[in-house]
């Protein structure tokens, strides 16, 4: 369902779904909408989040029919149908999507009839609908995977150990470069073959191999189900959902086990990773102990307002962890109903039994309001959201990490909360944000 | 005739003036097929995103103090405001203004809304907004969907007048209804002025003459004579408050009182918009459609005359007002002694940018007004890009010709396909850009420099000292620019960047 009227969404619309097609090289979206639409997303899911453009297809460079006035009474497939052939003949592209926005949508263009057009062309040229009436950029995000993935042909057998990571969203997860970067490095440590398409060291090649994996991974609560599920029905490939991406020493050592489990790692192996990385976090924490303690009033309770992927994420951490308490976790993400019930479990298997509550909202500013009426004595809370949400904490000085898009005035980089190390950095920004908010005494 | 008077929707500029988005050539051709009202048949076979009004109306009406928006469309649109917040706070905070969050809101249609109509949902919200924020305005800015769909936001507007508290001001900005995202000054000017009032309330703002005062007539004539000593300079997003504030000073120091429209000004404020005896663009592309109304409607004459930007451009747009207040002896001695000052402050970087091959891109007029302050440095201008051409724009383009004959002018909506093969061509040292571009300048590995920033000065004199500043900074290490451009992937095939830039404009109709 959508929200009816939202104040300061924090998802994109569905045209936001090229930057998935961006984010694996090769790949380039053609799109047939207005002429501002590309900005709008931009700004949400790049630019204010994470300090990110796409590479090297930047956002300047995306074919666009801008389209206009004169669209609206003739239609604009052909102008689409141009574009698509001076792609093919200007640009390093492997793979044209050919991408409908709203406008296109309304007067019933059809880019499918075009992209048949160019079937048995040297450049595979596909068909999207990513309307933003129809939901946001994670609608059009999957409208973009599945378009990719039915277009790939099984190759025959399964290569021994590949496993095709998915559940992170590009660009909308801040940090899904340096976390697919890392879980990569995690796999090939656990004996296993990892296969990311997007990213630096991702690709059609990467694409095209989905169907010879072992199995797939599902890391997140929702996102990408529907796609392993695709998957699994066009190759018969199983996977493996954990519901979360592991932060923290709890977590990663659990969904190491349960993978092991699943894809019979040897036992000891798993051990021996899972105490090391302990054994490395704790270090730190240690050597850092006396500072934190110095913290005036430990803040103990918190607010999350982000996706449910890094909600979820954060949330386990926290509580397993980090030994906090949630008061109350906002996804305003517009969760499908039909995943609700599902992700409410996942926060709750946690362990500590308190009572909180999961908001599924396409609102935004529902955390602010809440936490602004909350009568909570405000340096008892931390805060986690987006740009948005940084008012409040500054207003009223409560510690507050940006975790979530948009991000705004953060250099996402190679960052990652991921596994035992982004755990670390995660802590750090943590107690950082209760000093620097003057909670702690020297 | 006045639109704003007359018509619910404001015209859009493909039609009110003579436009353009395409071309590729001298700044001389460009004129003629301009003239020729030739330009707009010179579409692309291929482009790529540009921009779309929606985004740079938000920008303008956010800026107003105790106003809340509301975009009525899909969630998409307006999207882009998270990247306004900071800007706009920081520009309220520079103007002394204060304001708080921005607070805005989406109708958020969906699949049933696009079929059924949006009317009823954005009720809801202007509803909604006025009981929960209380603010003094609500903007309505609709998007694309609406527009195509047949919403009417005035009807839903002027129905809930007597039930709200705010003034509602429907902003009509469907990108897709205009090829020149300038269209939106338009859009906003619309707006503002057929719902705000622009005159002085009699009793709450002034004491009207009841005849029981000494001298009615030396009253008017003492009301008249301030009045003619005010001006309003007209402002706007891409200009920040360092060069209000330049030019608030300047006129100040012939003798003028200055006011600052239209951003940033609280609604009521409007009211005392035309208690002034001339209004003063900033920017030739800007202000042609309220100032014409506020001509016709409330009689205050107008200046538009390009930009004060370089020394040549800055003593015309002085000289051009002192002469219609009658302060032309203070203004030129204002301009002698600021010029003589100016030069001793350039000359110490002047031979570090002297013969600098410059390329610039961005609006119409600045392109072009900065070219010409470029080369009074002595810099050498290799190409302009604006983003879109008009005739309001010829004067300075005429300029343009005679100071740089056979200049080449890329009329392009961003289309980086064709600004990266410029750049590969004629390989200019440094880049002046708006927005993005300078990613490809960098690139390419050339030095880019902002063409224009709400935070720093461009205009008058302090402008060009720090503009000499900036290019003198900007080439003493170029480290960066060039270890990225030795790293750099482009996305092109090599063919493309052996090709004519101007290979996708349709150019043979521009003379027909
Ligand atoms: S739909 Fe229209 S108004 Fe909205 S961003 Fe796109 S072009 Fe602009
Ligand atoms: S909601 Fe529709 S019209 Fe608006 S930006 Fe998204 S695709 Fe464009």
């Amino acid at each position: 369902m959508k929200s009816c009227i939202v104040e300061q969404p924090r998802t994109a619309c569905a045209i936001g779904g090229f930057y998935t097609a961006l984010a694996i090289p090769g790949i380039v979206p053609v799109l047939h909408c207005g002429p501002g639409c590309v900005s709008q997303s931009a700004a949400l899911l790049a630019s204010a989040n994470g300090a990110q453009n796409a590479h090297p297809f930047n956002e300047h460079i995306i074919p666009c029919t801008d389209f206009g006035e004169a669209d609206v009474v003739f239609g604009g497939g052909e102008r689409l149908r141009k574009n698509i052939e001076n792609v093919a003949r200007s640009y390093k592209a492997d793979m044209i999507l050919a991408i409908n926005g709203c406008s296109a949508e309304i007067v019933g263009d059809d880019n499918e009839e075009v992209a048949r057009g160019f079937s048995g062309g040297d450049i595979p040229v596909l068909a999207v609908e990513a309307a933003g009436f129809r939901g946001n950029n994670l609608y059009g995000h999957s409208q973009v995977l599945k378009a990719i993935l039915n277009h790939v042909e099984p190759t025959g057998k399964a290569v021994g150990g590949q496993v095709n990571v998915w559940g992170v969203a590009p660009f909308y997860d801040t940090f899904w470069a340096g976390t697919l970067e890392k879980i990569g490095e995690a796999l090939t440590e656990a004996g296993l073959a990892p296969n990311i398409i997007y990213g630096r060291n991702g690709g059609l090649d990467k694409v095209k191999a989905v169907p010879s994996a072992e199995f797939n991974l599902l890391l997140g609560p929702w996102v990408d189900l529907d796609i392993v599920r695709l998957l699994k029905e066009r190759f018969g490939t199983p996977y493996f959902h954990y519901p979360a991406i592991p932060v923290g020493p709890t977590e990663t050592a659990r969904f190491l086990r349960e993978l092991g489990e699943f894809a019979g790692l040897d036992r000891n192996r798993v051990e021996t990773r899972a105490k090391e990385g302990e054994e490395r976090y704790y270090h730190y924490i240690r050597r850092s102990l006396l500072w934190v303690y110095r913290c005036r009033a430990l803040p103990k309770r918190y607010y999350i307002n982000s996706g449910a992927s890094t909600a979820l994420s954060l949330h386990r951490y926290l509580v397993n962890d980090m030994g906090l308490i949630p008061c109350k976790i906002f996804l305003p993400e517009d969760v499908p109903e039909e995943h609700q019930e599902r992700v409410e479990g996942y926060f709750r298997d946690v362990e500590l039994d308190s009572p909180y509550d999961v908001v599924f909202t396409g609102d935004g500013g529902l955390a602010a309001q809440e936490i602004a009426a909350s009568g909570r004595p405000k340096w008892s809370l931390f805060y986690f959201g987006s740009v948005w949400d940084e008012p409040l904490s500054n207003n009223e000085r409560i510690p507050f990490l940006s975790v979530s898009a948009p991000q705004g005035n953060v250099m996402a980089m190679d960052k990652t909360y991921f596994g035992y190390d982004g755990a670390l950095r995660l802590y750090s920004d943590y107690y950082e944000q209760v000093a620097s908010k003057g909670l702690r005494t020297s | 005739m006045s639109y704003i008077s007359d018509s619910k929707t404001p015209p859009v500029r493909d039609s009110r003036l003579k436009i353009g988005i395409g071309f590729g050539g001298s700044v001389g051709d460009l004129l003629r097929a301009s003239g020729k009202g030739r330009l707009l048949a010179c579409d692309r076979s291929f482009c790529q995103v540009s921009a779309c009004q929606l985004h740079l109306t938000l920008q303008m009406v956010m800026t107003m103090p105790d106003s809340v928006t509301i975009v009525h469309g899909a969630s998409g649109c307006g999207a882009q405001i998270h990247t306004q917040d900071f800007p706009i706070r920081s520009g309220s905070a520079a103007r002394g203004v204060k304001r708080g969050e921005l607070i805005w809101m989406s109708t958020n249609l969906g699949e049933r809304d696009v079929i059924s109509g949006g009317e009823g949902k954005l009720r809801e919200a202007i509803l909604l907004v006025d009981r929960e924020y209380r603010p003094r305005v609500i903007f309505v800015a609709s998007s694309c969907a609406p527009n195509i769909i047949g919403d009417d936001i005035d009807e839903v507007a002027d129905t809930l007048r007597g039930e709200v508290a705010a003034d509602i001001i429907p902003l009509h900005c469907p990108g897709f209804k205009t090829r020149v995202v300038a269209t939106a000054y338009d859009a906003v000017y619309h707006g503002l002025a057929r719902n705000l009032e622009l005159a002085p309330r009699p009793h709450e703002d002034f004491a009207p003459p009841n005849g029981l005062s000494r001298d009615i007539d030396e009253d008017k004539r003492e009301y008249a004579r301030r009045k003619a000593r005010t001006v309003n300079l007209i402002n706007a997003s891409s200009i920040g408050a360092p060069d209000e504030r330049e030019l608030t000073e300047l006129l100040r120091a012939i003798g003028l009182n200055v006011r600052v429209y239209t951003e940033y000004v609280a609604a009521d404020d409007f009211r005392f918009l035309t208690e002034a005896g001339l209004n003063v663009s900033m920017c030739a592309v800007h202000d042609d459609y309220l100032l014409e109304h506020i001509k016709e409607k409330h009689g205050t004459p107008y200046i538009i005359s390009s930009m004060p930007l370089g020394i040549a451009e800055t003593r015309e747009w002085l000289l051009n007002i002192a002469a219609r207040t009658g302060d032309m002896e203070r203004a030129e001695a204002v301009a002698d002694a600021r010029e003589a000052e100016l030069r001793r402050g350039l000359a110490p970087f002047l031979p570090q940018i002297k013969g600098l091959r410059v390329l610039l891109s961005g609006g119409v007029i600045r392109v072009a007004a900065a070219a010409l302050a470029l080369k009074e440095l002595g810099c050498q201008v290799v190409a302009v890009r604006p983003y879109h051409y008009d005739d309001l724009s010829d004067p300075i383009y005429e300029r343009l010709e005679r100071e740089c004959p056979g200049l080449s002018v890329n009329v392009a909506p961003n289309q980086a396909f064709e600004l990266v093969n410029i750049i590969k061509r004629e390989k200019p040292d440094v880049v002046l850009s708006h927005g993005g571009s300078g990613v490809w300048a960098t690139k390419a590995g050339a030095v880019s420099v902002p063409l224009m920033s709400p935070n720093q000065n461009y205009f008058a004199y302090t402008g060009m000292y720090e503009l000499a500043r900036r290019l003198a900074r900007a080439t003493q290490n170029d480290a960066l620019q060039r270890r990225v451009g030795e790293n750099a992937r482009l996305p092109f095939k090599t063919g493309w960047y052996g090709r004519d830039p101007y290979s996708y404009i349709e150019q043979d109709r521009a003379f027909e």
